[in-house]
This record gives C-alpha cells, structure tokens and sequence, in this order.
C-alpha cells in the first residue's frame, strides 16, 4: 500500500500545469460535466485526498488512457486513479459498487479460494483440439461465466473461445488449457482490491507454471493486459512469454499460411482501450480484418489511439453517461458507413449489445455487433 | 407473473453459474408456492434445510468469513 505521497511522487502528479487537457479529452467528461479528472489529480496535490477518497466521481473514471495520451506532463493518470482507488478501499473511505448488483465482484473473490473445483470447460467440443502438454497455452479467461450471465444478449463468448482455439489449430497450435484457471484479476486491481487480484495472480502463475507453458496466448485485451503490463510490475519478470492472438495469427497471414473465404460486409473496428491505449496494439486486429477478402474497413472518425472508450470499466459505471457514450459511438460508426461494429474485447461486445436493447438507438443506427475473434473463425479456409 | 418468470429466467442463471464455479446444485432450488398453500411452503423449507445439512457447510465458507473481516477491518480502520 502507498501513502498519498508515494503516489504523487510515482505518478508525477505534482507535474501538472492545470492546463485542462485531461479533462476536455475524458469521454466521461464530455457527457457528465461534474466529472472531471484533474480536479481529483489537484485536490490530492493540495493536500485534499480526504475528500478525493469520499468522492463517488473517483469511481466514474474508466480508466481508458486518454487524459495519459494528451498529458503535456506524461503524468501517469490511469496509474494514479488505480492506486488511489486502491488507498480508498483500504481507508474504507468507499467501495467498488458493481452495475451488476455485486455479481462479477463476488465471482472473482470467489474464484480467490484454493479449494475450488471449477467446471469451466464443459463447453469445450471433440472438434477442438487441444493438448495436455506442450509449449503453448492458451488462457480463456472469464468468457464461459459471461455466456451464461449475460445470455439474453446473445454474446458471443463461448464462439469466440471456441473460435480462437479454432484458429489456433489451423495454425497448428493445439493449445493446452487450464481446468481451473481464475479470473486475471484485472477487475480487482483496477477496483482497487489489491490484496484478491494479488491471490488470484498468484494462483494462475502457479498453474502456469506446472503447466511448463512457455507461450501463454491471449484474446481477451484485459487478461492480456493484465498478464504483459501488471503482473510484471508487481510479481517480477514471468518466464513465459505473453501473446495475443492476432499477433500470431498475422505471423501466417503474411505468410500465406492462413486464408480467408470472402464476405461481403464494410464493418468499423472499435479499438478496446486495454488492447490499444494501454498495449499499443493497433494494427494486428486490423491487418485481420484486412485478411479476409471483400470485408472493407472504414475507420471511424475517432479510431486508433484517439478511439472512444465502450463506456463500462471494471463493471463499475454503466449509467446514463455509459449508454451515451455508446449511443454516441453508434453514431459514429455509422457516419463511417459501416453496417458492423467489430470490437475485440468480449466486455466492449456485452456493452454494445446491451445498448441496442434500446428499440430506439437500434432504429436510428441499424448497426451489428460483431466479434472479431467469432468473424475470423466463421470464414477461416 | 412477471415477478415468478423473471425469478425462472435468473434461477437458470444461477444454476448454471454454481455448476460452472464448482459447487454442488442442490444449494439452489426454486419453487411457486402460492400464499394459500402454507403447509406446502413449510414442507419446502423443511426439505431444502435437510438437504442443506447433508450437503454439509460450503467449501467457500472460508473464503467469504475472510472477506467480511477484510470489511469490518477495514471500516474500523
């Protein structure tokens, strides 16, 4: 745990020349004009943490980078919400309150406790081929739970694990897979539950390591975030090396080994924060899309390192603010001229369908939600 | 009915994520006992405490005493 001070000094927060860019740039900002990120940053600089820590606002941060981005001062924002959240919980100044009634938060401290038996692979079919040793791994993350919670949206979870996997024999990879894999943690971390995501890190790393995985693959952003930026930074260098699976896929599109049927759709992507902003991976979900012949790609106005946040971090903050930021993106998208939304985070894909439950906005932009992973495997030769 | 089809659509839910997550389904169970019917509401209740205790305290019984220390040690704090 850090002292107010500690993190100030780590985040070079007392960098900042109040000049504003932060907050003018915050997705969150632009709808809910009493949020405002510098004004946390400042009040803890001025020696007024006790009110940031009560302050319900800390908790509206999604956490997407792009105040980071625009930083004339390089402070570390998205370091500083995370670890003054963190300082929050310990004061018992505030708690996380899960859009969900509680559920993801109660799922992942669940998945804390080393007696568990989970049956999280019944899913898994004989079509698929996997190994019970070898040099790759591939970590499915929280997707099986989702499928079942979120069955009403008609998500497509279980056929973008299954398509990733799908993938990944075509390639010749015949990934192993964890019977009792946990949750990555990222969720507690950036909720400011130090002491569950340190458990869960450490029982996952654990199971790795048995596994005697040297290639730990990835489709999820946010366990591929975990696993490359915060497990490092507090466990020590792993001695297995992180992938996404785009990056492995694009090795065999380059190299002819992995082609596409045609389809005929001009979709858009939405850049999912963990995998753009935080892991600087734009252009391998692109250079997918480009694989497959006939699919035209039209950016949206905000793409990239400039795209938009879906709205919802770490189940905390769907709201008013979450659903126009989405009705917002929508409109965009099909500004664009595209029909399909492709996201590639299994969480962006939840918060879009959701908000096409709305009969209205589904009306007005007539759009798709699509998963990326889900689409390649779809048209794969 | 709005209420009792809701509670069916949530109870699928549940049971499916108590599977996945590794404990046994008969901690669960949904009936529609109607207000008229208070015997059979009794018996229920009697049936499912039965099969609570020999099922036995859950495996995560730890895992939750823990977190609501980390709580109340951290709301003294």
């Amino acid at each position: 745990m850090k002292t107010v001070v500690e993190i100030i000094n780590k985040t070079y927060a007392h960098r900042c020349l109040d000049c504003g860019k932060c907050t003018s740039v915050c997705p969150v900002a632009k709808i809910n004009r009493t949020f405002s990120p510098r004004s946390l940053l400042m009040r803890c600089v001025q020696q007024d943490a006790d009110s940031v820590i009560k302050d319900k606002a800390l908790w509206d941060c999604l956490t997407c980078g792009m105040c980071e981005l625009r930083c004339p001062s390089s402070i570390k924002y998205i370091e500083f919400m995370r670890d003054i959240r963190e300082f929050a919980m310990f004061e018992g100044a505030a708690k996380a309150e899960c859009s969900h009634g509680g559920a993801f938060q109660a799922l992942d401290r669940i998945m804390t406790d080393s007696n568990l038996k989970q049956n999280r692979l019944d899913w898994l079919t004989p079509d698929l081929k996997t190994s019970k040793k070898g040099d790759f791994l591939y970590f499915v993350g929280c997707a099986p739970y989702f499928d079942v919670f979120f069955s009403e949206l008609n998500i497509e979870a279980i056929a973008s694990t299954k398509g990733a996997i799908k993938l990944l024999n075509k390639i010749g990879i015949e990934p192993m897979l964890l019977s009792d894999e946990r949750c990555c943690g990222h969720d507690m971390l950036w909720s400011g539950d130090f002491k569950n995501f340190e458990k869960l890190a450490k029982h996952n790393l654990k199971q790795i390591e048995e596994s005697g995985a040297k290639t730990v693959i990835f489709s999820c952003p946010e366990g591929f975030q975990a696993f490359s930026q915060s497990y490092p930074e507090f466990f020590g260098t792993l001695n297995f090396n992180v992938v996404h699976l785009t990056e492995l896929l694009n090795e065999k599109i380059k190299t002819n080994e992995l082609q596409f049927n045609e389809i005929e759709k001009s979709v858009t992507f939405q850049d999912p924060c963990r995998l753009g902003r935080h892991m600087g991976k734009y252009d391998e979900p692109r250079a997918l899309i480009e694989a497959i012949p006939k699919l035209e790609l039209h950016e949206m106005g905000r793409s990239r390192h400039r795209s938009t946040c879906c709205g919802v971090a770490n189940w905390l903050t769907c709201g008013v603010t979450a659903k126009t930021i989405q009705a917002n993106r929508f409109r965009e998208a099909k500004l664009a001229g595209a029909s399909t939304l492709i996201t590639a985070c299994i969480k962006c894909e939840i918060h879009y369908k959701c908000a096409l439950q709305d009969d209205k906005l589904r009306d007005e932009v007539d759009l798709e939600v699509k998963d990326l992973i889900t689409l390649a495997s779809e048209v794969v030769k | 009915m709005f209420g009792a089809r809701r509670a069916a659509e949530n109870y699928e839910k549940v049971e499916k994520m108590l599977h996945m997550i590794g404990l046994e389904k008969e901690r669960v169970r949904r009936e529609m006992v109607s207000a008229a019917e208070a015997s059979r509401f009794a018996q229920i209740v009697t049936e499912m405490i039965e099969q609570v205790k020999k099922l036995g305290p859950s495996p995560l019984r730890k895992t939750s005493q823990n977190t609501q220390k980390v709580h109340a040690e951290a709301s003294v704090a």
